[in-house]
């Protein structure tokens, strides 16, 4: 039993309490803000570290022993995740912290960033499926909050879809937790494991599985689920969008992962091929909604459902190599979305808007925010050798292997999508001349952002330099993930209070 | 000095020399051009210096790990076609960079752009001719994509620099991702990304099916990549970059890539059947259709782009009907045309920057102002046109030779290849005598001579350089033979290659060839005669009017995808979601339950519920306010009516004897009314309600949402039904009513288990009512900034009032 993953949930709880108390934004308060969130994302990767072998880190809340407790489990992929979910959450608090001067920062903001990414960890972290509920409604309040509080009249009207669709689908995951306990008599992984051997071919699994991936699919943004997301992340302030798009679609993705490769055996092959033509619907119409757009943001915004798309096709697959595939893609499209969202703020910042026909000449105005955009532009569309390359080799090999040659198509024809895109913010933002010249700003601050934005690029080039050790990772996840006995055994060996006296009660 | 370390330096100094270029501080204002060109000295030197220690017919093999996992490695192949391309490539860049510093001369702002996108260019085109594994071959190639990208848009500002730009990388990297595909299956065929290992053994006969899809994948790669059809139109767009940038990138190396893949797939792939008829139709049709267009186009770089399109499906169809054996000429195929386009796309640079203009039907009598460039000029257009004394004419008889020869074998495909050799050589002629005779020769226009400045030395030299060499090479072409000779790669050549002669007789290829010059000559003498204006690409040829229209459509695609799924219109949108939710969920329940799937489950089933008429009276009081919401127009019904819907599932509770639910219930809603009471009465007072819900108010959009919301409930209700019809026998459930007072000393067991034996939810749940907590006052401060932004203004405050411009 290791306490750390205890830890990475309890840190930012309690400096979102902090920040909350300590209401008045200062930069003093701004430092603690980002301190902690570097101290959180450096806990993640010391986890990430510990588990890079394919080692679990399980832990007891209350010291009751599973499955009575709630387990904490900590494998790589979940370790892997929450060290990049909380690597953007400091960059984006970082950021947020130069967008505009403390005093004009929204005292609310922090204390939800932090509870935010107190929920995100406990997702990842946690072993149980009602727990698991209760981090999605806490990282969803959240969000909730952080999509109203700094928007206009104008801008809160796209909230109204995207907090009523996804109280939608925290309906449909109430009710699948219900009747997990129904069907199983448990909540904790590890136990439906164990309990779910004698229901195979039993179409209340099945029901329970579709009913959950439903869900998992709303929050992920799967085509024809996703209108929640295009119109409403725009309208976030720069930093919340970054932090958005890293993290909450990327959530319900881990979840599905979490869900059919190790929660529920693998016996389901109709809801896998469902799951795979979704996939493909996804990411061909996120591909063209993001062509058809003519925002930064906009465009940035319906990438990420094409993106979701391009995961879940190989993970569909449901193999070793489609995991691994979808796994790398999901860590790579966490780090570089969140980047280009910062990207698209500072072009905001600059030139008050990212409407494309309005803006250009970036390329010689700051060309060192063109090679940032062009380095995380490009990884995203899969350019060799840069980051976004490694998931999408992975996912051709495994979607040729098993002879899926429509979801290949439809997997390539959502790169191509996603390259045209991004050549059309080059073209526009960057390379071409500016129609109404931009106001010259020597602000310091500028360069602050994009020195922030800096951080997750060294980060995207460290994932294309050492791509080895990375996919290795991600194959070490996939295949964490995919055992389910090892998943099993490591948690329910776990001795709590109850059993210490004398065996089982 | 190893071998290995050696290789490593060339490769790594042009990456090395980009970088420094990049980061060169702006005064030093001529070191970027003499970084790069010492860059390319060394490694041109570096690349010699392995290939005189590597001996005659070098073969081996680098390699350092990468990513094992994927089967990439740092692996490169060190053998005739690498290092000849290498020379090609480092050469070639000697000379461009000489070329660019009087191109570039007046431009210091963008050299350190230039000229690291030139390095950035060469070091990638090294990577891909050393690759010994065909994923680390792809990742360079399309590197060298991406830096075309780059230096054709390097005038940014300029709408047609983009759109050039844009058309080539897209058409080169789609092309690429088909090629990726076919390199990933010819890894499930043969087992391995090693080209080396590839090439020593014969191809595995087990997915004969998918050998042949691999040939293809690949080939489009290459097609794409050295503009063949149907991909041939990104070239002659591409001729906005900066004239070095096109005498370099695309028409001596990046764009003859297409044909170094097929040189190395001619070994692996060149026996089966589908390989001749693959890449000769397309290439033969390419070399006529490109000479077509040359003799039409007006613009000087216009025209060297459709022929060197032209000169590219020449090079392809060469390897498509070479022999089993091997190929003997394609070396001074390639030769020949790096001499005499590299040149000429210098020439035409040297008349756009001394006179002003590329377009031919302005420009003429240049030649006694530019006597050293006519003259290149001149041999370079003989060597165009193949006449003797060149290496045009070697190149044209020895492909005449083995293409009478291949008539033979290849049955009709031969004889389409010699009509579309003859009639190209023809053309050939015809645009070569256009060129030298209306841009040197004639009466000078006053826009010229009002324009005209002489060029520098940097300029003027190294196409006399490249011209030099066609003549030489073709007045004494046995050199030719010992030079290309330690080059040769087994399995793509024979080894038999004739001694390159002057003269070789009165044979029937000189025969044609005199026929052709003369008819070529009359064919120029007949479409431009007098002072006839060029014709111009008729808009029907232009391929990338095709191209632009996929593009336009793609982006109108994307508007109709955005309106076929609603994503656009906030009230259809859940309603969309929870129709899918409900069709998946219904279908599923309909299947199972309605045609048997579910079978014997159905008998624990108690579809009744235990009702007692009370139930039945409660349940009838929770679905009437229900009811309500349809009905009511006002939002203080509607809350109202789902309070009283809240409430009385509160009595349902306590009918269910759970007491404490009850009191959750019924805290939870009062707390939950009045907080929604109280905030949407805040916003009704500012006129902000009007302002977000457009609710569609007719009975049909209504009776739409009724009907959802019923088929949802009913396919949920079915399934929990069946699903908890047959409870699991021992829940964990019962633990905690047994031990509730033994271990967590308490008498309650509801209490125990949120506070104790799962309270890290109680904790989340907490969490979630203080987030909640925190937006409900966000949302309350945001009315009262509001009206001190009034006050403010609307500075540059993003997340504070920024999106305004959206409202439009």
């Amino acid at each position: 039993m290791s306490p750390l993953p205890a830890m990475a949930v309890l840190l930012p709880l309690f400096s979102a309490l902090v920040l909350f108390f300590w209401a008045k934004p200062s930069p003093l308060r701004s430092g603690f803000s980002v301190g902690f969130s570097v101290a959180q994302a450096l806990l993640c990767w010391w986890l990430a570290m510990q588990t890079r072998h394919g080692e679990i880190l399980a832990c007891m809340a209350g010291n009751w022993s599973p499955p009575y407790g709630i387990a904490l489990v900590v494998d790589p992929l979940s370790a892997v995740m929450m060290a990049l979910a909380s690597s953007v959450a400091a960059t984006a608090v970082l950021f947020s912290h130069y967008e505009m001067p403390a005093a004009r920062q929204h005292p609310l903001r922090m204390p939800l960033v932090h509870t935010m990414m107190m929920g995100a960890n406990l997702a990842f972290a946690t072993g149980d499926l009602f727990n698991l509920f209760v981090a999605f409604e806490i990282t969803l309040v959240a969000s909730y909050a952080l999509m109203v509080i700094e928007s206009d009249s104008w801008e809160i009207r796209h909230a109204v879809p995207y907090v009523a669709i996804n109280l939608v689908g925290s309906a449909l995951f109430l009710t699948a937790a219900g009747l997990v306990y129904s069907l199983f008599g448990t909540l904790n992984f590890a136990d439906i494991i164990v309990r779910s051997g004698s229901l195979v071919g039993d179409p209340r699994m099945t029901f329970l599985v579709i009913i959950l991936c439903l869900a998992f699919s709303i929050k992920a943004g799967v085509v024809p689920l996703h209108h929640w997301l295009p119109n409403s992340y725009p309208t976030l302030p720069p930093a919340c969008a970054a932090l958005f798009g890293g993290l909450l679609t990327k959530i319900g993705v881990y979840a599905i992962l979490r869900c059919l490769g190790t929660v529920f055996p693998p016996a389901f092959p109709g809801v896998y091929e469902a799951l795979g033509w979704l996939a493909a619907v996804t990411a061909v119409v996120g591909g063209l909604g993001a062509v058809s757009r003519d925002r930064i943001r906009d465009i940035l915004s319906f990438h990420i459902i094409g993106q979701i798309g391009l995961m879940l096709l190989p993970a569909a697959l449901m193999t070793r190599g489609g995991f691994t595939a979808a796994i790398l893609i999901l860590w790579h499209n966490m780090v570089v979305k969140s980047s280009l969202f910062l990207i698209g703020g500072v072009v905001l910042a600059i030139h008050g808007t990212d409407r494309l026909s309005k803006i250009g000449g970036l390329l010689r105005a700051s060309p060192w925010l063109a090679g940032l955009f062009a380095i995380q532009a490009f990884s995203l569309a899969g350019l060799p050798p840069l980051s976004g390359f490694w998931g999408k080799l992975l996912a051709l090999e495994a979607g040729i292997t098993r002879y899926e040659y429509g979801w290949v198509a439809a997997g390539m024809i959502g790169g191509v999508l996603t390259l045209i895109s991004m050549v059309k913010i080059w073209n526009s933002a960057f390379a071409a001349a500016s129609v109404e010249p931009a106001p010259t700003t020597t602000d310091t601050r500028l360069w602050k952002m994009a020195a922030t934005i800096s951080i997750l690029c060294v980060l995207t080039l460290g994932m294309t330099v050492l791509a080895g050790p990375m996919v290795k990772l991600s194959r070490v996840a996939a295949a964490g993930v995919m055992d389910r006995t090892g998943y099993a055994e490591s948690v329910l060996e776990l001795v709590g209070k109850d059993r210490l006296g004398g065996g089982m009660p | 000095m190893s071998l290995g370390l050696g290789l490593a330096l060339v490769l790594l100094l042009p990456a090395a020399g980009a970088l420094a270029v990049a980061l060169v501080p702006r005064r030093w204002l001529p070191f970027p051009g003499f970084i790069a060109l010492g860059v390319a000295m060394a490694s041109l030197c570096g690349v010699l210096a392995i290939g005189s220690k590597a001996g005659a017919h070098p073969s081996f093999v680098l390699d350092w790990s990468w990513v094992p996992e994927c089967g990439l490695s740092l692996s490169f192949l060190v053998d005739g076609l690498s290092l000849f391309f290498a020379v090609i490539v480092l050469g070639m860049g000697v000379l461009v960079l000489v070329y660019s510093r009087g191109y570039m001369a007046g431009r210091e702002g963008d050299h350190r752009r230039f000229y690291a996108g030139l390095l950035f260019f060469m070091g990638s085109m090294l990577g891909t001719v050393f690759s010994n594994n065909l994923l680390l071959l792809f990742i360079f190639w399309e590197l060298t994509g991406l830096a075309s990208f780059l230096l054709i848009g390097f005038e940014h500002t300029s709408e047609e620099a983009r759109r050039g730009a844009r058309m080539s990388l897209l058409v080169t990297a789609v092309t690429g991702l088909v090629m990726l595909l076919g390199i990933v299956m010819l890894k499930q065929v043969t087992g391995t990304y090693d080209l080396a290992t590839i090439l020593r053994s014969p191809l595995p006969q087990t997915h004969k099916d998918w050998l042949d899809a691999c040939l293809v994948l690949l080939v489009v790669g290459a097609f794409g990549k050295s503009a063949i059809f149907p991909f041939h139109f990104w070239l002659p767009n591409a001729m906005t970059a900066p004239t070095p940038v096109s005498a370099y990138l695309h028409s001596a190396t990046m764009v003859k890539l297409g044909i170094f893949l097929c040189a190395r797939l001619f070994p692996i792939f060149g026996e089966r059947e589908l390989w001749a008829p693959l890449l000769g139709v397309p290439a033969f049709s390419t070399m006529l259709l490109g000479a077509v267009l040359a003799l039409m186009s007006s613009d000087l770089k216009a025209i060297l782009a459709y022929s060197t399109v032209s000169q590219l499906g020449y090079l392809i169809g060469y390897y498509a009907l070479g022999p089993n054996g091997g190929v003997d000429y394609d070396y001074l195929h390639i030769l020949n045309h790096l001499f005499y386009k590299g040149s000429l796309f210098m020439v035409a640079g040297i008349v756009e920057h001394a006179a002003g203009s590329r377009d031919i039907g302005k420009l003429g009598g240049l030649a006694p102002r530019l006597p050293l460039t006519a003259a290149s000029c001149a041999i370079a257009c003989a060597a165009m046109a193949g006449l003797p004394l060149t290496t045009g004419f070697l190149s044209k008889e020895f492909m005449l030779k083995e293409i009478f020869s291949a008539f033979s074998v290849h049955g009709y495909l031969g004889s389409f290849a010699v009509v579309c050799v003859v009639l190209t050589s023809l053309l050939k002629v015809a645009f070569s005598a256009k060129i030298i005779l209306r841009v040197f020769f004639g009466k000078e226009p006053e826009t010229v001579t009002a324009h005209f400045h002489a060029p520098s030395a940097w300029m003027t030299l190294p196409p006399a350089v490249l011209s030099g060499c066609a003549l030489l090479a073709g007045i004494a072409p046995s050199f030719l033979n010992p030079l290309l000779q330690p080059f040769t790669v087994p399995g793509l050549h024979a080894g038999t290659a004739e001694h390159f002669q002057i003269w070789h007789g009165w044979t029937r290829e000189l025969w044609v060839s005199l026929a052709v010059v003369l008819a070529g000559l009359a064919l120029y003498r007949v479409s431009h005669y007098g002072d006839r204006p060029c014709p111009g690409v008729p808009s029907y040829l232009k391929a990338e009017r095709l191209f632009e229209w996929l593009h336009e459509k793609t982006i109108a695609a994307g508007r109709a995808s955005v309106r076929l799924f609603q994503t656009d219109r906030e009230q259809s949108a859940v309603l969309a979601v929870t129709a899918f939710a409900g069709v998946t969920l219904g279908a599923f329940a309909w299947k199972q339950v309605f045609a048997g799937g579910f079978g014997p489950l159905l008998q624990f089933v108690d579809f009744t519920g235990g009702m007692s008429p009370l139930r039945l009276l409660v349940g009838v009081f929770i679905v009437l306010p229900a009811l309500g919401l349809v009905l009511f127009r006002s939002w203080g019904g509607q809350l109202a009516c789902l309070g009283i819907s809240g409430f009385m599932v509160t009595v349902y509770f306590v009918l269910g004897r759970a007491p404490d639910l009850a009191l959750t219930q019924l805290l939870v809603e009062t707390v939950s009314i009045v907080a929604i009471y109280l905030l949407l009465g805040r916003c009704a007072k500012q006129g902000l309600l009007e302002q977000w819900s457009d609710l569609p108010s007719s009975a049909m959009a209504q009776g739409l949402r009724v009907a959802v919301s019923c088929s949802v409930a009913a396919a949920v209700g079915v399934l929990i039904l069946v699903v908890t019809g047959m409870p699991h026998h021992n829940p964990v459930g019962n633990f905690f009513i047994r031990h509730t007072e033994d271990m967590a000393h308490g008498k309650n067991a509801v209490n125990t288990i949120l506070v104790d034996f799962r309270g890290l939810d109680t904790l989340g749940e907490i969490t979630v009512l203080l987030a909640a907590m925190l937006g409900c006052l966000g949302l309350l401060m945001r009315y009262r900034r509001n009206s001190e932004e009034q006050k403010q203004g609307r500075d540059l405050t993003p997340g504070l009032g920024l999106g305004e411009e959206g409202k439009s």
